[in-house]
């Protein structure tokens, strides 16, 4: 036997594989991964710091921009915040349609996912195949709020305008559609052997450390919790919405995929069910100051996102500004667990098994 | 179970610790920076509490001093809490939570790289988002940079 040495290889910050800038510090045993050190903030703009200078309705934009591949999801968790802040009461179908929208983001979130980890495990063709889907989504958010990635559709107390003539049936169209193409994914990427083999077992998180290090949504879901905040804390109007909270047991790569595909069924339901109940309505509560000054407080508020949980914590001085908002943002915690659940692997499963957190590094650095 | 509750129980069990429902928030529970550890251990270990679940921490500046929140929830019982901590501005230390909740690690970072708070034992306190030759800390209301201009308030 030779005696190899340990090397160290830097993956990143400019890498097609990291999902964004993430860098890696790898020390590598020859193929084998000894250690890992993340290093973030490539991408840090401090929204945070921002958020000082601008008033409550100025800063909505800029919550597109913490996580842009589910910008509805972000604006929604400030929305509610400030809403909780300073006691405004939401419209019902502004609610409804609010819900359509997050869980048509989180549908276009995990498309966008399941391509980037179909790449990485060497399948091209389910990369096109999500892309086209996803492009329907972009279509019925482009036709609601004119934008396809930053769409600043939310408001303090409702939602900028109401739905577009012929959005319903465009949805419905959708839906119908995509249906059997979840169908088309699993028989030829989930159930494909070369997926399973490269999935199966690889890169394992159990549930304790899954806790403790706070992972969050479906990747915990994956470890075998059922917890989603959704059900178990529900916020907007999704104790109306009957839907199932899909788990796994044994936390590795294929269970965080095996999760959200079924996530997705789940997304179409709620959005079928929340079309049902629309009924006509006001959009936005009337008579809100574009100076909006909330009480002097706090605030803490936690939805579901795509990716887990997404939390705001607003603290008002009584003046338009925020005084101090901050963002619980779940990709922040996972990236924090990958040195736990990548440490042994192979350097080609490493890819596979961090990109299976579906990470997105504008919300990590914020 | 809701906050004062929770805050009986933690008094009635552990009288050593020094903590009061905080006036800022009905929500929250405020500490003495020297029982944090003592408390969030047994908040996390008690049968009837067990607070698994570490959700976040984050500084806050209000200008004669420096808050720490941190929020706790249990999924076991599906009930949270928040806990702050006061600590002098010039000098901001408290006693790390990383022993208990690996996660705190990173968001202690936070709190020290944007903040300038010192966790006392945590295992790599450094930089995290910011650049690591970055000077002062951005996140505090005093904070100046050439790039950062306050817009005018308006009326």
């Amino acid at each position: 036997m030779h005696d190899i040495e340990e090397f160290y290889l830097n993956m990143g910050p400019q890498h097609p594989s990291t999902h964004g800038v993430l860098k890696l510090v790898l020390k590598m045993d020859g193929e084998e991964v000894v250690e890992i050190k993340p290093e973030i903030g490539f991408l840090h703009r401090s929204l945070e710091k921002i958020a000082e200078n601008r008033t409550y309705h100025q800063y909505i934009p800029y919550t597109d921009r913490l996580d842009y591949v589910t910008s509805m999801t972000s604006n929604l968790v400030y929305v509610t915040a400030v809403e909780k802040l300073a006691g405004i009461a939401v419209p019902r179908r502004a609610e409804l349609i609010r819900i359509i929208m997050a869980e048509l983001n989180r549908i276009a979130s995990h498309l966008l996912w399941l391509g980037a980890i179909s790449l990485e495990t060497g399948a091209t063709t389910p990369f096109l195949y999500v892309f086209r889907e996803r492009e329907y989504i972009l279509d019925l958010f482009e036709m609601t709020c004119g934008a396809r990635l930053t769409y600043n559709y939310m408001r303090i107390g409702g939602v900028s305008q109401d739905l577009p003539p012929g959005f319903r049936e465009k949805a419905g169209d959708f839906l119908a559609y995509f249906r059997p193409c979840i169908k088309e994914y699993e028989d030829l990427l989930i159930n494909n052997i070369i997926f399973q083999q490269r999935t199966r077992g690889i890169g394992v998180l159990p549930l304790d450390t899954a806790i403790s290090y706070g992972v969050t949504g479906p990747s915990l879901r994956a470890s075998g919790l059922r917890w989603d905040l959704r059900k178990n804390r529900p916020y907007s109007l999704y104790q109306e919405m009957e839907f199932e909270v899909p788990v796994r047991s044994s936390g590795d790569t294929l269970d965080r995929v095996l999760v959200r595909i079924e996530e997705m069924k789940q997304s179409c339901s709620i959005i079928e069910q929340a079309i049902e109940k629309l009924r006509k309505g006001e959009v936005r509560t009337p008579g809100i100051s574009m100076n909006l000054r909330p009480p002097e407080g706090e605030v803490f508020v936690r939805t579901e996102s795509p990716r887990g949980e997404i939390g705001c914590y607003i603290r008002s001085d009584g003046s338009p500004k925020p005084w101090r908002i901050k963002f619980r943002t779940p990709s922040f915690s996972h990236v924090s667990v990958l040195p736990h659940v990548l440490k042994g692997l192979l350097i080609a499963d490493l890819v596979v098994a961090a990109g299976s957190f579906d990470i997105v590094l504008p919300e990590t650095d914020r | 179970m809701k906050v004062p509750e929770i805050l009986n129980r933690l008094k009635k069990e552990k009288p050593e610790i020094c903590a009061s429902i905080s006036p800022e928030c009905a929500l929250s529970i405020e500490l003495d920076g020297d029982s944090l550890l003592a408390a969030a251990a047994f908040l996390r270990d008690d049968e009837e509490l067990s607070f698994d679940f570490l959700n976040c921490l984050f500084a806050v500046d209000c200008v004669d001093h420096l808050e720490v929140l941190y929020i706790l929830h249990s999924y076991k019982l599906n009930h949270e809490v928040t806990l702050r901590v006061k600590l002098d501005r010039d000098s901001p230390e408290v006693e790390s939570l990383s022993s208990l909740y690996q996660g705190a690690d990173w968001h202690e970072r936070e709190a020290f790289d944007l903040f300038g708070v010192t966790f006392i034992h945590h295992p790599d306190l450094r930089r995290i988002l910011m650049p690591d030759d970055w000077k002062g800390y951005p996140m505090r209301r005093d904070y100046v940079h050439e790039n950062l201009i306050r817009r005018p308030e308006s009326s």
